[in-house]
């Protein structure tokens, strides 16, 4: 057993896990508040979409993109100015944090495009023909319909932001990535890495499991008997 | 009453501008079923899509009650689309929701009653289209016959005076086909909703219509009453579509030819036994199709005249002389 291995004892580790944990949570949470209106508000001004604004659309669209093609690491470090700006702090879990949702609404707001997109066009024009208009349609038809599949773009998008949370440790922030990058790497001690890692596969296996059983439980498509749902008539 | 009134649909596409409607004029009227028969293509959902105007039209004016839904303001349009149900191929219900939530949507959307006022509005509409049982059922545990019901309740949720029906029975099989008519005939005839019924088949125009328009390529071919257009189809589209064998037995042969249009008014006469004993006439019949609308016999018979010219003219003057309407046909 490495010297560090005892020095964090089981308190270091469980702090560990719990800073991972709620800088996750907390930031995915943050981050849908943000990527789910921005989602349905791709998904509605698009081309063919419940009420077409194609110059919306485009704009949103080609911003979702930009921030999405920044490897997170470099958005780390371009962000660190307006984390001090506008958290007050550019180091430490509440940067982290912010910078974590910063990276992830546009992750979750394709997530949530996506999963709204599968919603059957003739689900839509049925909602319609009964004189629902947009907002309705959003809330009555667009969500509820795709839930089974928001939440599951809910668990990858939440294991994601966890792959991001590692790397807390270059702006001096905690959680298991931190401790096993700038503790345990340099005086390698190599028990505490592989803790780390076994912990993160725990966590995440929670997070996938769990999500997944939601997802299926919510889903009425699926017959009683758990057979695949039934062919589509078309 | 829906008059639409020079009607026409453009879609812009890469290969030029697509006609999908073409100056139509209809006047479906009150309390009618009123079919719209084309081969795929021919517009058919186009039109029915323009009657509620989820497709916008190009041109021309859609009236529902005088009022023109081309013109309304979109919060009036949402209004006027509540007294207008629509029922569809592939069901679309929300399959998310059990059975009785679906067929409370649009009281939701309309606002309509409280909570109570909903539920009871909901029970009798389940057990109009008889699905009382099957309230709490998802769309996925429902055959494609009960999806379709649960559809139409959902569709007259809101008390409308209108239902359109796109190829509401296309993807059913025969029984259930039947017994999905049976109840849209019963909803005309006892709730007085005009239907609206777009479909490929005859069999469907045959079983439940009162009206029909036929469409053909973006056009209105020919319309009116069922027995009018199916004892005598006018245009070569309606001919093809209602008497398939005919023309081909038309231009089949020599001879002269005689079309006997059995209407509605000749009773069930054998009439070709009649001419051999009567005028002593052997015809030789080429074709014959008879249907029962409304509990009539409609149909039509094509025979070759006997070349004797004498015993052909005594032929039709026996016809005449029976009441029964013939054509022509060269």
């Amino acid at each position: 057993m490495s010297r560090l291995f005892a020095q964090l004892g089981a308190q270091g580790f469980l702090l560990g896990v719990w800073e991972t944990v709620y800088m996750t949570l907390l930031s995915t949470a943050a981050a849908y508040l943000i990527g789910l209106p921005l989602g349905i508000l791709l998904c509605v001004t698009d081309k063919g979409g419940v009420r077409p604004v194609i110059w919306l659309n485009k704009t949103v669209g080609f911003l979702v993109n930009i921030l999405r093609s920044i490897p997170f690491i470099i958005l780390m470090v371009a962000l660190i100015p307006v984390a001090r700006a506008v958290v007050g702090t550019s180091i430490g879990n509440a940067a982290m944090i912010f910078m974590l949702i910063v990276a992830a609404a546009p992750y979750i707001a394709r997530m949530v495009e996506s999963s709204v997109k599968e919603v059957d066009g003739g689900v839509i024009e049925a909602a319609r023909s009964m004189g629902a208009g947009t907002f309705e349609i959003v809330w009555k038809v667009l969500l509820p319909e795709a839930k089974p599949s928001l939440i599951v773009g809910a668990v990858i998008s939440t294991v994601t932001v966890l792959g991001y949370s590692a790397m807390a440790g270059t702006i001096a922030a905690g959680g298991l990535g931190s401790i096993a990058v700038t503790q345990a790497r340099p005086s390698n001690a190599q028990d505490v890495i592989w803790l780390c890692v076994a912990l993160i596969v725990v966590i995440v296996q929670i997070v996938q499991e769990a999500g997944m059983l939601l997802a299926k439980r919510t889903d009425k498509r699926a017959r009683r008997s758990g057979k695949p749902r039934a062919k589509k008539v078309k | 009453m829906i008059e639409l009134k020079h009607l026409s649909k453009e879609y812009p596409s890469p290969a030029g501008t697509v006609v999908a409607l073409s100056d139509v004029n209809l006047t479906i009227p009150d309390g009618a079923i009123f079919g719209i028969i084309g081969l795929s293509g021919a517009g058919k959902s186009t039109l029915v899509r323009c009657i509620n105007l989820l497709e916008r039209p190009t041109s021309g004016q859609v009236l529902i009650d005088g009022e023109d839904l081309t013109k309304a303001k979109k919060k009036r349009l949402l209004e006027l689309r509540r007294n207008i149900g629509m029922i569809f191929q592939g069901f679309n219900l929300l399959e998310q929701r059990n059975v009785e939530d679906n067929v409370r949507f649009p009281l939701e959307i309309a606002h309509v009653g409280d909570r109570a006022a909903k539920a009871e509005r909901v029970g009798e509409l389940l057990a109009l289209v008889g699905l009382s049982e099957k309230a709490k059922a998802y769309p996925s545990q429902l055959s494609g016959g009960q999806k379709q019901r649960v559809a139409i309740a959902r569709a007259l949720a809101t008390n409308p005076k209108y239902l359109l029906c796109d190829e509401a029975t296309s993807a059913l099989d025969p029984n259930t086909t039947s017994s999905i008519l049976a109840l849209l005939k019963e909803i005309n005839r006892t709730l007085g909703v005009t239907i609206i019924v777009i479909t490929h088949e005859m069999r469907v125009v045959e079983s439940i219509c009162t009206d029909v328009a036929v469409l053909s390529e973006s056009r209105i071919a020919e319309a009116g009453k069922v027995t009018r257009v199916f004892s005598d189809p006018q245009s070569e589209i309606a001919r093809e579509l209602i008497i398939p064998g005919l023309i081909r037995s038309v231009k089949s042969g020599g001879g002269n030819k005689l079309r006997l249009i059995f209407d509605g008014t000749v009773t069930d006469m054998p009439i070709i036994s009649a001419l051999a004993i009567d005028v002593g006439a052997a015809v030789n019949i080429l074709y014959a199709d008879t249907k029962t609308i409304d509990g009539k016999p409609f149909g039509h018979m094509v025979i070759t005249l006997p070349e004797d010219p004498a015993q052909a003219a005594a032929v039709k003057e026996y016809l005449i002389k029976k009441n029964v309407q013939y054509k022509e046909e060269i």
